[in-house]
């Protein structure tokens, strides 16, 4: 049997140069894969929040009372509207880039 | 390559279109069945996702990917098994249909199990796939020596066996 022959055998071997149903299973995969990551991540900084937010309670709790007392109305909605804005930037931009980081 | 690094999914369906075929055909040839082997290209891929970062030159891609896959094929095996034996045994249960099938393709895939693992691995990059002994070297993490070896007595190994089938 020459080589010829042999790699005839092997093309009939082929799996198909392009297959979109193969493509989309992969990136399906990959969604939930990546789904899942950011689930994870956003579990794991609302546990680290909730802790930080219970050791200083009392702390937080004293100084909104004290910026309470010497802020009027006005400065304390632009502060509210401030936060809200970041934090929507945030989700809206995905500051949070993937596969960059590798978890497993 | 940095599109998918980035974390473009358009750029890594790419790399998918791109590479797909040389892999899945490269992991036919491994396992010996079609099924499994297209499973296992989809585990490898979300891997290779997984792991982009961790690639040090993107000119590696292809023997960084063929190598996970030969990695990961050695673990797949022992559980594809012990599922295809219990899907086996589900088909005997439901009606029977002919199904087509290629008298030469079947005796390629049986020539191909009757080499040992690494050599079908080497065989299936160098012969079938086209790479240098360098390059499958590299991938599958063997000595060059030992893959010039193994594809040497391989290609004798599936002459000797299609030429017997050949002449019957």
């Amino acid at each position: 049997m020459s080589n010829d022959t042999l790699e005839n055998l092997f093309a009939l071997d082929e799996a198909p140069a392009v297959d979109p149903a193969f493509r989309a299973g992969v990136m399906r995969a990959v969604a939930q894969r990546r789904f899942l990551i950011e689930l994870a991540i956003l579990a794991c900084v609302s546990v680290v929040l909730l802790i930080v937010l219970f050791a200083s309670g009392e702390a937080l709790a004293a100084a909104a009372a004290q910026m309470l007392s010497s802020m009027d109305m006005a400065g304390l909605t632009l502060v509210i509207a401030g936060g809200v804005a970041f934090l929507g930037h945030a989700l809206v931009t995905r500051a949070i880039s993937l596969p960059r980081r590798v978890f497993f | 390559m940095s599109a998918s690094l980035a974390g473009s999914d358009a750029a890594f369906s790419r790399l998918v279109d791109r590479h797909q075929q040389a892999l899945r055909s490269f992991l036919r040839r491994v396992s010996g069945n079609d099924a499994d082997a297209d499973e296992l290209a989809q585990e490898v891929f979300l891997a290779a996702w997984t792991k982009l970062r961790l690639l040090r030159s993107p000119d590696m891609f292809r023997s960084w990917l063929f190598g996970m896959a030969w990695r990961m094929s050695k673990t797949f095996k022992r559980s594809a098994a012990r599922r295809r034996a219990r899907d086996e045994a589900w088909h005997e249960l439901q009606p029977q249909e002919q199904v087509p099938t290629n008298d030469l393709r079947l005796a390629l895939n049986r020539a191909l199990s009757t080499l040992s693992e690494d050599q079908r691995a080497a065989v299936a990059l160098c012969l079938a796939g086209g790479w240098t002994h360098d390059e499958a070297s590299r991938a599958l993490e063997i000595p060059l020596g030992t893959v010039k070896s193994h594809v040497s007595r391989g290609r004798a190994r599936l002459e000797e066996i299609l030429g017997d089938a050949h002449e019957q």
